[in-house]
């Protein structure tokens, strides 16, 4: 279904405790605002699209999205623990399971599929565009004090394959393109006997763990340079555990970084013109409608 | 909590702030020092352009250069380049200076956040 050259995709499925759609038009604006090529398109079911009918006031979906694309699908269980604060914690329904569709359902040629919980505040992302790379992801990720992601974030076992990020997606049409995005869906439809294989805890279905398994097996099984990294560039993860304190403005956040090994010490950090995976997705939620009023100039929240 | 205890140890807590800080703002800078050209990846840094300069010196047009992963990559105009190599470090250092005067002047961590 492709109609335009170049865009930005994000999927939203909300669920009972997270209003996922109402981030992906925060994460669009974003968008909007800090990038060259800022064409965007929302994927999500009749249901989602029904509340933000509602909810979502119509002239802001529309500075937000030029695109909206509706899937419906049925989300197996996959049940995921969340942090807010160290102190807080509670499960939900992640629905992720169709993110390999995006190669079939994106309106554009070249396409950066992000995660609802990426704020995009540079743009850093445009040349990729330029590029004739036909798949990117992240390979290297850190966290608010540069600390290194957790073991199962580095590597997919003690003695794994490394770990690829899936929350920020590089593609075009390409045939390697397609052969990735099937072997994902390989991978998911055969999540049981890859858990076994590479080693990992089956309980949470992670595209991240697809698109690292299916990155090395287009490798020839081997560590190498099929996937473009960006460069090298790490994502930048706000913890589960860290929190945001105050938006001081569209790209400036505070953000308090929890220290995970001394859990008694916390540091304020401040994020300028950084692009942020905020996990927190309670601490989001917060402060959505005062992010939301920054980005248009206290019209909406 | 005896009071220079309290103190030393809030200084701690600026001092680790102040540190984070300034990686924060290294890492912008090293983002900004990312040139992107014909399909290859190049950080202007000293080596990077020194390189170029000195092929423009010997008074070559263009040339293949190999990148940061050691892709070799045409560059049809190595003097348009090395302008593209000097703006985008002059921009990265420039950035990193802005901001590391302004986390040395803030003596407190209030004054890092600006609250």
């Amino acid at each position: 279904m492709v109609e335009e050259e170049r865009g930005v995709c994000m999927f939203a499925y909300n669920n009972e405790k997270m209003d996922y759609v109402r981030f992906a038009h925060a994460a669009a604006a974003y968008v909007k605002r800090n990038m060259k090529n800022n064409t965007t398109c929302l994927i999500t079911d009749n249901g989602t699209y029904g509340y933000l009918k509602d909810a979502i006031p119509p002239e802001f979906h529309n500075s937000c999205f030029d695109h909206v694309v509706i899937q419906d699908v049925q989300h197996t269980l996959n049940p995921r623990r969340h942090f807010d604060s160290p102190w807080t914690e509670f499960s939900t329904q992640f629905s992720n399971s169709n993110k390999h569709d995006v190669i079939n359902l994106t309106p554009f040629e070249k396409t950066l599929l992000i995660d609802t919980d990426y704020f995009i505040m540079n743009n850093f992302y445009d040349y990729i565009f330029d590029t004739d790379e036909p798949i990117a992801m992240h390979k290297y990720a850190r966290y608010l004090e540069h600390q290194p992601p957790y073991l199962n974030e580095q590597q997919l076992n003690e003695a794994g394959i490394h770990h690829w990020w899936s929350t920020v997606v590089f593609f075009d049409q390409s045939e390697e393109s397609r052969v990735f995005f099937d072997t994902w869906e390989h991978v998911k439809d055969n999540w049981d006997y890859y858990h076994l294989l590479y080693q990992f805890r089956p309980g949470l279905f992670r595209t991240d763990f697809c698109v690292s398994i299916a990155n090395h097996v287009m490798n020839g099984f081997n560590e190498n340079n099929f996937m473009n990294d960006f460069g090298g560039v790490p994502l930048v993860n706000m913890d589960q555990k860290d929190d945001i304190i105050e938006v001081k403005d569209v790209n400036d956040y505070i953000i308090l970084s929890h220290n995970r090994k001394e859990n008694w010490k916390n540091i304020l950090t401040r994020q300028t013109d950084t692009n942020l995976h905020l996990m927190n997705k309670l601490s989001i939620a917060r402060h959505i409608p005062d992010i939301i009023s920054k980005l248009t100039n206290g019209v909406h929240k | 909590m005896d009071e220079r205890l309290e103190r030393a140890l809030e200084f701690g807590n600026y001092r680790t702030t102040v540190s984070n800080q300034k990686r924060n703002v290294i890492a912008r800078m090293q983002t900004l020092q990312l040139v992107h050209h014909n399909n290859g990846s190049f950080t202007a840094n000293p080596q990077t352009i020194s390189f170029i300069q000195a092929l423009v010196s010997v008074g070559k047009g263009s040339s293949v250069v190999l990148d940061t992963k050691e892709n070799p990559i045409e560059i049809a105009d190595l003097k348009e380049f090395l302008e593209l190599l000097v703006g985008a470090y002059s921009e990265g250092v420039n950035e990193y200076k802005v901001q590391m005067d302004k986390i040395q002047k803030a003596r407190n961590i209030k004054k890092i956040m600006d609250w």
